[in-house]
């Protein structure tokens, strides 16, 4: 049957079929990803400014840290549970790929500090600084991952990895007062940032 | 030279397809969220379903998930290559 002739649409009309590919396409991505990913992303940048945001006020030490995490996972599942998934997906060796590359990454970044004989030696001065490294070190692994679903699915993800990675190296080396609320807003921020990317503009 | 694909040069069934190729080659797409994103009714969506199905383009699988009846809906791989023939054949009549 597919093989019966087709009458010939005009250029003009051949345009705007495909016009209406790339709409469909589109909204289909943002239709889904915005379903979950964009309301998961949304409210884990949420936590972690606030996580980061409650470090500040105690001088870098967050004894909490758990609780902002459990409270991350549990508004996760609730998010989860309320939007039923909308797409059945089949292994996929990108997220293989995509998992080897943040460990490869921050496995790279601890041999490349060698942090073991800082850690052994630590005075109460030392303290702070290791309690800025490990968050700065906790914040520029997850802006990898980033980088690498940017040539998959946008390369907003690119330079937005890119851009925050230099922003907690600013906050690190330039504004070490206020470290943990830059890295809270630079970190949460660039988690809300792309969850409204996805769910508004993505293509 | 390519060549358009009759079933899928239908505006729906074009719609339909595209929304398809969004996905990864084997994921799939739930019936509902197919409808909402197309604008189609369940039963104006089916009848296009049905006929891409009948052409080997799509597959349809339902299934339960959380003990509710679902319907989700897959391109093959023969409905994505006759799909990108399609396409190419577009851009080429968008050369004239």
């Amino acid at each position: 049957m597919s093989n019966e002739t087709t009458p010939s649409p005009s250029p003009a009309e051949a345009r705007a079929a495909l016009a209406a590919i790339d709409e469909t396409h589109a909204e289909t991505r943002r239709n889904i990803a915005g379903s979950l990913a964009g309301p998961v992303l949304i409210w884990w940048g949420i936590i972690w400014a606030v996580m980061l945001g409650y470090a500040q006020l105690h001088s870098g030490q967050n004894r909490l840290w758990w609780v902002f995490i459990v409270a991350g996972f549990a508004g996760q599942w609730v998010i989860q549970k309320l939007r039923p998934p909308m797409v059945k997906q089949a292994p996929d060796w990108r997220a293989a790929a995509f998992w080897v590359g943040i460990f490869a990454y921050a496995g790279l970044f601890v041999l490349l500090l060698e942090p073991w004989d800082l850690l052994h030696d630590l005075s109460a001065a030392d303290n702070a600084l290791v309690d800025r490294k490990i968050t700065a070190y906790c914040s520029i692994v997850p802006m990898f991952a980033y980088v690498i679903i940017g040539p998959w699915v946008s390369r907003f993800f690119v330079i937005l990895g890119l851009v925050m990675t230099a922003l907690i190296l600013v906050g690190y080396y330039f504004v070490p007062g206020w470290f943990y609320l830059w890295v809270g807003l630079v970190g949460g921020g660039s988690l809300i940032i792309s969850g409204v990317f996805i769910r508004k503009f993505w293509k | 030279m390519p060549e358009l694909d009759k079933i899928i040069h239908s505006p729906a069934r074009l719609k339909i397809m595209a929304a398809l190729m969004a996905l990864g080659p084997n994921d799939q797409l739930d019936f509902s969220t197919l409808g909402g994103t197309l604008g189609l009714t369940d039963g104006n969506l089916g009848a296009h379903l049905q006929t891409l199905e009948e052409a080997g383009y799509i597959k349809i699988e339902k299934t339960f998930v959380a003990r509710k009846p679902r319907t989700f809906v897959r391109a093959t791989t023969r409905g994505r290559a006759r799909f990108e023939e399609h396409v190419e054949a577009l851009r080429e009549i968008c050369k004239v």
